[in-house]
């Protein structure tokens, strides 16, 4: 499917939606909250894809990392875009597409069932889980989720390395145990 | 930023948790350190939060629109390919990873390398401007970019005269990243140079300036020490 991508086969283009535009709707919907927003943040993503189809791999693994990647980063801009406009604040430059890190290894062995992953965050400790959701989920720096605690920031920093290192110690446990 | 500092943001980072500022400084230093290792683990950890959103199946119109923008691309990629280039800010930077890809001498090239994507931050060049060089041999020097004519003129300052068996060499770079090149020049006593060359102004994208061997050479043998983006 890459291969089409990169002869610029627009059809190809359709057949990824078809199998990965639930899950970064999903995440879209979940971080900017309002379906059109969504909608225009998963356009984006998936013609991302399309201009940049000669930076990947052949590898299914690396598709869905790159979608969920990109998605992740347009709905964060959205999110973060509007609350600056509510905030009258100017608008920040407009961020130029970021070269998005393609962890080939990352997304060949992540967990990508929901009901495992969600599970496994449950068993973060609650103040942990709570900056990561708050950070990747809404979109809040390192410094805001610090005011809005009230806790030092190198807290905040240690809380959100300490969290993904347990849901990654959880997440691999699961997998050797052949879940 | 040190290593450990950087350490510390990692998460951070991972999580897209860092104001634009310190996301960037994250990001070069990673481009050149290959010691932190967690960074493959934390990722993982990190795409498997984007899959514990629930999936939600978006709305039919969706997926014609996105036929639609895409055939579209298509067929402007197809009228016009340099274009293709030139529309993006991403498109900026990929030519900078094929070039220094075919110089084959990434470790070195890297830092200068890591100035030049600084110059392509700024914005794109537009016709007429006085366009300034950056790297770590500029020091003042500039182009005139007279576009209507279709030339150049390089105002070359403050560059270390060479041996007699070295020269610099001029290259032009387009969109496809490839350097060509435009011309060899050497400076007088104090540094100074001025130099005219002719570039088709649709297709070239930057000017850079290496130190080459004498009679100059098919392809840069060493990073730029000047850089300057069209």
């Amino acid at each position: 499917m890459i291969a089409r991508l990169r002869q610029r086969d627009p059809e190809a283009l359709t057949l990824v939606f078809d199998r990965l535009g639930r899950r970064a709707f999903g995440l879209a919907y979940q971080i900017v909250g309002h379906g059109a927003e969504a909608e225009d943040v998963v356009q984006e993503t998936f013609l991302t894809l399309w201009r940049q189809a000669d930076r990947l791999d052949p590898d299914r693994g690396h598709l869905t990392g790159f979608i969920l990647t990109v998605a992740h980063r347009k709905a964060l801009d959205a999110v973060r875009a509007r609350r600056r406009r509510e905030a009258h604040q100017t608008p920040l430059d407009p961020e130029m597409d970021a070269l998005d890190a393609i962890d080939v290894e990352a997304s060949a062995i992540a967990v990508l069932d929901g009901n495992i992953v969600r599970q496994a965050l449950q068993q973060i400790p609650e103040d942990q889980r709570r900056v990561i959701e708050m950070a990747y989920f809404q979109g809040y720096t390192h410094h805001e989720i610090a005011a809005q605690l009230r806790l030092p920031i190198g807290t905040v920093k240690s809380r959100m390395r300490l969290g993904l290192s347990k849901l990654r110690d959880t997440l691999n446990e699961r997998r050797r145990n052949g879940l | 930023m040190d290593c450990s500092e950087i350490e510390e943001l990692l998460g951070a980072y991972v999580l897209r948790a860092l104001p634009p500022d310190e996301e960037r400084r994250v990001r070069d230093h990673l481009a050149t350190c290959r010691a932190h290792t967690e960074m493959t683990d934390l990722r993982t950890a990190v795409l498997s939060l984007a899959v514990s959103a629930p999936a939600k199946e978006p709305p039919a119109a969706l997926r014609e629109r996105l036929l639609g923008a895409v055939r579209d691309e298509a067929r402007q990629e197809r009228a016009a390919p340099s274009a293709r280039g030139l529309r993006r800010p991403i498109q900026h930077l990929r030519p900078l990873v094929a070039l220094a890809a075919a110089l084959g001498i990434l470790a070195a090239g890297l830092l200068a390398w890591n100035v030049v994507l600084q110059v392509s931050d700024e914005g794109g060049g537009t016709v007429g401007l006085v366009r300034q060089f950056a790297g770590p041999m500029a020091a003042g020097s500039r182009v005139l970019w007279l576009s209507e004519e279709g030339l150049a003129v390089l105002e070359i300052q403050n560059l270390p005269p060479v041996s007699r068996d070295r020269v610099y060499q001029i290259w032009t770079i387009g969109a496809d990243g490839r350097p060509v090149s435009a011309g060899l020049f050497t400076v007088t006593e104090d540094g100074s140079a001025t130099i005219t060359i002719r570039i088709d102004p649709a297709a070239t994208r930057m000017i850079a300036i290496s130190e080459e061997p004498e009679g100059g050479s098919d392809q840069p043998t060493n990073p730029p020490g000047l850089v300057a983006e069209l």
